[in-house]
């Protein structure tokens, strides 16, 4: 590795990054290794010990109303956000970007029809649609996700189909396609790994994103199930005892801040590194 | 337009029985009365006959009747209008006082240290949730220096709370946006043009920069108006203000299908125009543009 080198990697290496990745480790390695930080688990109540103020007893974060330790709930809770927030947009991006490639390289009917959905997506206030389908289809975690999924998909195939439409006309495509390569070859090796950026981005975005809607969802009773512990739900707790005990809606909050700036910072970091449209060079291999 | 309002009706109708629902925690009715009480709201008929009939009402101004008491849901609609426009414009003038000096003054000195915190504090307002600012904000104002009412409507002062909870929200976006786009038009040559025929920076920056800014920054508004709509749902309902997402969110817990229909119906207009609004407001920003 040469001076230069070691030069470019030390300047795309910035305050936003560390601070991201160290936040994000923060949330992460506390949702693993959950158990280990609560022993006893998220429910192990003690009665005698309700709504303790943080630093009695023991309790860093003060316990909830029913004896529960704070700090033991918040790993616990992270497992439920992270797991909705990195599920939700696995399962739209691999469906989304599979759809825009298609819709974008074949054209045809799957094209227009995408765009229509598109056009709907864009003109209604989604989250009241999210709200009516869960009210619906009941709260619960899988159909949480299955929500996010099912609204969020179109972002990714429109932004893919986008840019395959234009890459289709590219030299390099065209030249690909008259040496004989096959569409599946044209499309996964060439394609594919020149849009890739801006989708991860976006993903990046979209779990933040997403783990502030499973709250807020959870917070109207419209999201994961109150008896699991979630950070939404002990906010919603927290709500009933504002009053006289603070830290039960506190703490829970700050965990969702420190996990959705940890996937922020990370996302805009990103996005200045692989954002085309700001650098001006490919970002091939 | 259409489809968002079949789209809520069908979702809406697949949720369950209302008149069950109606009878929650009552002694269970027997099954004529049932039988009548649905043939009365009208709820026996086929799903289609229902949606063309709320169609048509929806052109003519006429949304149904509530469910739980029949007061006619237009005017349950607009009983509520007022409390979300008076939340909704005062959270914008809070956003606009405070998103325009700040992103100028972060553009301007892009990578000054008052950028990096501009930056970092609009990426924290993005990343709490806005109902926890709320509870925050309720914590310390309301109970803690019990400066203001914690909830609910008693006079002006209860919207401070709430209307500042969204504002600072959109703040948050509006400073990203703004500073994004005002530091594309920093570098374009008309600038440094201005700047060279010594125009002084108040001119070339209200002037020349920030019109020329506005119009990619608000169109990403409006874009994310959609959201803003979802944010007004959950602040007005951990406020218990009176408007038309508690209006929304009671009626889902109520089964109440005319004022949820009605009620969504009117969000997604307020959208759709709003969209328009500022479709035809780039025509006052930039004069080269022509609306018609």
């Amino acid at each position: 590795m040469n001076d230069r080198q070691t030069s470019r990697i030390r300047r795309r290496i910035n305050f936003d990054l560390v601070f991201g990745l160290l936040l994000l480790s923060v949330s992460l390695f506390s949702a693993l290794f959950a158990s280990l930080i609560a022993p006893l688990g998220s429910d192990a109540m003690n009665l005698a010990d309700r709504l303790k103020p943080p630093g009695v007893d023991g309790h860093l974060f003060g316990t909830d109303a029913i004896g529960r330790d704070i700090l033991a709930r918040i790993p616990h809770g992270g497992q439920i956000s992270l797991t909705v927030g990195f599920v939700s947009v696995a399962v739209s991006l691999v469906v989304g970007v599979g759809i825009g490639l298609l819709a974008g390289f074949y054209r045809g009917v799957l094209d227009v029809v995408l765009m229509r959905i598109a056009d709907v997506q864009l003109s209604f206030p989604f989250i009241l649609l999210a709200i009516t389908v869960i009210a619906v289809i009941g709260p619960g975690l899988w159909k949480l996700i299955f929500v996010m999924a099912l609204t969020q998909w179109v972002q990714y195939a429109r932004m893919v189909r986008g840019q395959v439409l234009s890459l289709r006309e590219q030299d390099a495509v065209q030249a690909t396609r008259a040496l004989g390569a096959s569409d599946a070859r044209i499309v996964l090796r060439h394609m594919l790994p020149n849009l890739i950026g801006p989708v991860i981005v976006l993903a990046t975005l979209n779990v933040a994103n997403n783990i502030l809607l499973e709250s807020g969802l959870t917070f109207l009773g419209l999201g994961i199930d109150p008896l699991i512990p979630s950070w939404g739900g002990m906010l919603a707790d927290g709500r009933n005892y504002m009053q006289t005990a603070w830290w039960v809606a506190t703490f829970p909050g700050l965990a969702i801040t420190v996990t959705v700036l940890g996937f922020n910072l990370l996302g805009d970091w990103l996005r200045d590194r692989l954002d085309p449209l700001d650098q001006g060079r490919g970002h091939e291999s | 337009m259409l489809v968002v309002t079949l789209l809520v009706a069908f979702a809406v109708r697949l949720s369950g029985d209302p008149v069950v629902a109606l009878f929650q925690g009552a002694s269970a009715p027997n099954k004529t009365d049932l039988e009548r009480i649905r043939k009365a709201l009208g709820v026996d008929r086929p799903f289609l006959v229902q949606y063309t009939e709320f169609a048509t009402g929806l052109l003519t101004g006429n949304l149904g009747h509530s469910f739980r008491n029949g007061q006619p849901v237009s005017e349950l609609i607009r009983e509520k209008i007022p409390g979300t426009l008076v939340l909704a414009a005062s959270s914008l003038f809070i956003s606009i006082a405070l998103s325009v000096p700040l992103a100028i003054s972060s553009a301007v000195r892009k990578g000054s240290w008052v950028d990096r915190l501009v930056r970092l504090f609009s990426l924290i307002g993005l990343s709490f949730p806005n109902f926890w600012l709320a509870l925050m904000l309720i914590l310390i104002f309301g109970v803690g220096l019990r400066w203001l009412p914690p909830s609910g409507f008693e006079d002006w002062r209860s919207v401070i709370m709430p209307a500042t909870t969204l504002g600072l929200i959109l703040t948050a976006t509006n400073v990203r946006l703004l500073r994004a786009a005002l530091l594309e038009v920093l570098s374009t040559q008309y600038i440094t043009v201005a700047r060279s025929k010594g125009l002084p920076q108040r001119v070339v920056l209200y002037k020349h920069a920030l019109r020329n800014a506005a119009i990619p920054a608000v169109t990403f508004i409006g874009l994310q108006f959609g959201g803003l709509i979802g944010g007004v749902v959950i602040v007005e309902q951990v406020f218990a203000w009176p408007g038309l997402g508690s209006l929304a969110l009671n009626a889902i817990s109520q089964r109440d299908y005319p004022v949820l229909q009605g009620t969504v119906a009117v969000l997604a207009l307020v959208v759709v125009a709003v969209n328009l609004l500022i479709d035809f407001s780039y025509g006052l920003i930039d004069p080269r543009i022509n609306v018609s």
